[in-house]
């Protein structure tokens, strides 16, 4: 299996001369497992230029897996260039709603007057999925989603695949509700997706002098995101949804304060273009 | 055959989220409250529950159940109970909220009147993750 990076900010596209090292565009991870599909988690902006390198190399087949539907990991959908192509089947899969379907929500953005076109307009042979309480395959890969706490629907996704595993916690705030310091793991948000993952990306959107004035909205801060990767046993954490303010600068500083809080396996930032080989 | 040895404790499950937010809520609550997950076991009750149950959480160590038997539930006319009929074990079979009104007997030996309302608590139409029984003592008739 194999992965990379195509967008790690959060919230907002950030492009300029203070986000060049880890990179402006928003959540987006290009996943290959080794039978060679097409897995991507997001669609934020990331996702364009993915759709691109693909020029003439897109499987028939490509699955998209959303986390949630929060304007930044989907606002890239429109531009992914697959999407256009008749030729192509695309499986988009996200969190499910007691009360609308996965259709209608993305079509809220995915029409006018947010989008000149509807998505029942577009060319490719879409189908729309609620990610189910069971794993499920995708060609050699098993995916498994569960619902996570965070702003609205929401799942963390766990891809395993030739022995390894994937743990994506994008958008995750497993201290909302309880001190992450003294709690068992079963009574953690998303702890079951994460726990022994080789390698686990997720939200370190905060520090811990910004998450108190944020608290509630959905995100982790340096503290949280160590305590998290204790608890789930992680193998090695990247650290994701960077915040649009924080500059390069201030994401370093934020990994250096990481890594002095949990030393049970690497800590890195997620950079735009970074690759991993799970091999 | 299993290469688990017998010794060897289970790894634990996570609890379902609507779980997790649910006995968060109940801990910030001055309202007695009291959370059982899908099977019906008693994961958590609040301070105020522990006051008007008279017994502290963490010396519970009881099914809802066990709980239910340990108080004596009775009717105003003081008919016991029972535990099927309870509002939380109404609500799990109805699907929808239960109330109810009945006394029991504390586990510190006090009788109390109390009002119930069983909630159970579905992650998704057709999925149930859990209850709340949320429940208030009738100080004028205690």
């Amino acid at each position: 299996m194999r992965a990379k990076f195509w967008g790690a900010r959060g919230s907002l596209a950030s492009p300029g001369p203070d986000t060049i090292r880890y990179g402006g565009n928003t959540s987006c991870i290009e996943v290959r497992p080794e039978d060679g599909g097409l897995v991507i988690l997001d669609s934020g902006t990331g996702i364009r230029a993915l759709g691109a390198s693909l020029d003439g190399t897109a499987p028939k087949r490509i699955d998209i897996l959303l986390s949630h539907l929060h304007l930044d990991h989907l606002e890239g959908l429109g531009f992914f260039a697959p999407l256009w192509d008749p030729a192509t089947e695309l499986h988009i899969w996200g969190p499910p709603s007691s009360t609308r379907s996965l259709s209608d929500r993305i079509s809220q953005y995915l029409s006018p007057p947010l989008f000149p076109v509807r998505l029942a307009e577009v060319p490719a042979h879409l189908e729309l999925h609620d990610a189910p309480d069971e794993s499920w395959s995708l060609g050699s890969a098993k995916i498994t989603a569960r619902p996570i706490i965070h702003r609205g629907p929401t799942v963390g996704y766990r891809i395993e695949d030739a022995g390894r595993s994937l743990a994506y916690l994008t958008d995750h705030e497993p201290a909302f509700a309880v001190d992450l310091s003294s709690v068992a793991p079963g009574w953690v948000s998303g702890w079951e997706v994460a726990s022994g993952a080789d390698v686990l990306i997720h939200d370190c959107q905060y520090t811990e002098e910004e998450y108190p004035d944020r608290a509630g909205f959905g995100h982790s801060s340096t503290q949280h995101v160590a305590d998290f990767a204790r608890l789930a046993g992680a193998r090695r954490l990247l650290l994701f949804h960077h915040d649009p303010n924080h500059t390069d600068d201030d994401l370093e500083s934020l990994c250096d304060r990481v890594r002095e809080l949990w030393d049970g396996g690497s800590v890195d930032l997620a950079r735009e273009g970074q690759e991993i080989d799970f091999s | 055959m299993y290469s688990r040895r017998v010794t060897e404790p289970a790894p634990p499950t996570q609890r379902h989220i609507a779980l997790i937010l649910a006995k968060d809520l109940a801990a910030h609550l001055a309202t007695p409250m009291l959370v059982v997950d899908a099977s019906g076991s008693l994961v958590y009750f609040n301070e105020p529950a522990e006051r008007i149950l008279g017994q502290p959480y963490a010396e519970a160590q009881m099914t809802t159940a066990d709980l239910a038997r340990a108080v004596k539930p009775v009717d105003e006319a003081g008919e016991p109970l029972r535990l099927e009929d309870l509002p939380l074990a109404t609500a799990f079979r109805t699907g929808i909220p239960s109330r109810g009104r009945f006394w029991i007997e504390a586990v510190d030996g006090y009788r109390r009147s109390l009002e119930v309302v069983g909630i159970p608590l579905f992650a998704h139409v057709d999925r149930l993750v859990g209850g709340l029984a949320v429940f208030w003592e009738r100080a004028e008739e205690s």
